[in-house]
């Protein structure tokens, strides 16, 4: 199986399609300095604060209505304890700790991220 | 255009349909298992069996399976967002596999097509997420998903190539 003449070229393309998704990304970057939490629903953000505040035991609901999203953090990072979704991925995702880091509600329309004027192409691809 | 075969008899031929739908269904059950950062999100492996449906026998099968595929999974599962996501996938990457295969097949190998409906199949899925959030926050995430598509992208295409040789010699029709 070897390749055909014009392979190069797709692959240029795609090469050049991936490099044009790290300049966006990393254009488009936040740059607050230092760690925020941040929630956004339905394209608002609802919750921003330093996630330093965001210490052990502090729990922070962020619901809405008949949706229910209780975030808090613990030593493995901050993460969803409390959600009424259906089927409660949002509840089994990796806690955040790091910038980049991020869990989403889709059923709930919820994200929560951590930025740092620090998070770019590379940082994210550490997750 | 190499290992298009003529389609056998017509109920052999649904048969055909329906096992490349079965095994793309398991397929798909199976990298359901694989954690990605979001819910409902896969790698695209079960995409090799529409792929090789394309190389085989032509996009009438290709859509056909990918179709029955989706359907099936989600009367399964009930899961909405899977559905959303692959959905969402499957409306970018297909025709471009499609276009690519029955247009520059002579001059395009098919790992080569398999990779660039990889990351059409990745985008589309992100696409559908940020669309379900509500929020292009999540496009973050598409550097390093489109660098998990080259890898898969080039893997599922060769197998497929080599599915379809296997497949394509093995029948005398
Ligand atoms: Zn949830």
């Amino acid at each position: 199986m070897t390749g055909k003449k014009y392979d190069w070229l797709l692959y240029s393309i795609l090469a050049a399609s991936f490099a044009l998704s790290c300049a966006l990304v990393f254009a488009t970057r936040p740059k607050d300095g230092g760690l925020t939490f941040e929630a956004v629903r339905g394209g608002t953000v609802i919750e921003r604060r330093r996630a330093a505040e965001l210490t052990d035991g502090v729990a922070l609901d962020l619901s809405s209505g008949a949706m229910t999203n209780i975030v808090a953090s613990d030593p493995t990072g901050i993460r969803m304890v409390l959600a009424n979704c259906p089927g409660g991925d949002c509840l089994r995702a990796r806690p955040m700790k790091n910038a980049g880091d991020m869990i989403v509600c889709i059923p709930h329309k919820l994200i929560m991220r951590i930025v740092s004027s620090s998070v770019g192409a590379i940082d994210v691809m550490s997750y | 255009m190499e290992y298009r075969v003529k389609p056998p008899g017509k109920t052999k031929h649904m048969l055909i349909i329906a096992m490349f739908t079965s095994m793309a269904m398991v397929t798909g059950f199976i990298e359901s298992r694989f954690p990605l950062p979001f819910p409902g999100m896969r790698l695209g492996i079960a995409n090799i069996f529409p792929l090789t449906a394309l190389i085989l026998y032509g996009p009438a099968e290709a859509i056909s399976v990918a179709g029955l595929r989706l359907a099936l999974s989600f009367f399964l599962s009930g899961n909405i967002v899977a559905l959303s996501c692959s959905a969402g996938g499957i409306i970018v990457s297909l025709p471009l596999s499609i276009a690519l295969y029955e247009y520059f097949a002579d001059v395009l190998s098919v790992p080569a097509i398999s990779v660039a409906s990889a990351f059409a199949f990745n985008a589309g899925q992100l696409g559908a997420i940020a669309l379900l959030l509500g929020s292009w926050g999540v496009l973050a995430y598409l550097p390093p998903l489109l660098l998990c598509a080259a890898a898969t992208g080039y893997a599922i295409g060769s197998l497929a190539s080599m599915l379809a040789r296997k497949l394509s010699s093995g029948k005398q029709t």
